[in-house]
């Protein structure tokens, strides 16, 4: 019984992989690449360390077996999140089907307050001269 | 019946692999080929496990969580040099 639950996880693991890396292919955009790469990816090792666990059945391997998931589970978001703020930064090459922008106003509004904020220390760098390295963080 | 889903599950995962090697290569920018470099390296771990299942070889599972841990740590150090231009500042 424990065997049938372990190959049922294991192949339903390998099939959401197999999804991950067909929307890895053929989304349009990175955004959408990065979604699907970062969830069904994490879903699918899920499933095959779960099928681990259950075949294995000793309580060691179990628990490095779940603690493999767990830090899957805790850094694949991360990671995601990293990747495309980076990628949006550079320069955003949204598909043109986007219909929602949320980050690129807000990013309008964080440059706007950095500038303000370089423009009020300049004006008292002008007030009391400093040494000529001084200046802005690039 | 857990060797033929395995068999089973390993094609799948190299029909995988293939696909994100596809996006490697043909990936229009940077984060592209580093989302499908991190899609590699996660399907890489899933054959380890299938084998450490096939095997019987507990060993491999420490493996397992060595190279999550360490795929995790190679696309946030790409993803900090693609915003930063540096890694250590």
């Amino acid at each position: 019984m424990s065997e049938f639950f372990a190959s049922a996880a294991l192949l339903i693991g390998a099939f959401f992989m197999l999804v991950a890396s067909l929307g890895l292919v053929r989304f349009p955009d990175l955004y959408t690449r990065m979604h699907c790469a970062t969830k069904a990816t994490t879903f699918g090792m899920g499933g095959i360390l779960i099928s681990v666990a259950l075949t294995f059945g000793s309580s060691a391997v179990a628990a490095q077996s779940i603690l493999a998931l767990f830090f899957l589970f805790l850094t694949a978001p991360v990671s995601g999140h990293l990747i495309s703020r980076a990628a949006y930064r550079r320069g955003p090459n949204l598909a043109p089907s986007t219909t929602v922008d949320d980050y690129g106003p807000y990013l309008e509004k964080e440059k706007a307050i950095a500038k303000t904020a370089d423009e009020e220390k300049s004006d008292e760098e002008d007030e009391a001269p400093s040494h000529p390295s001084a200046g802005p963080m690039t | 019946m857990i060797q033929g889903a395995i068999q089973i599950g390993l094609m799948m995962l190299i029909v995988s692999i293939v696909f994100s090697f596809y996006r490697l290569a043909k990936g229009p920018t940077t984060p592209d080929r580093i989302i499908a470099a991190d899609n590699i390296a996660t399907n890489l771990t899933g054959v380890l496990a299938l084998f450490a299942i096939q095997t019987g070889e507990k060993m491999v599972i420490i493996a397992v969580v060595v190279l999550t841990i360490l795929s995790f740590v190679a696309t946030a150090v790409l993803a900090k040099f693609l915003e930063r231009g540096m890694i250590i500042e």
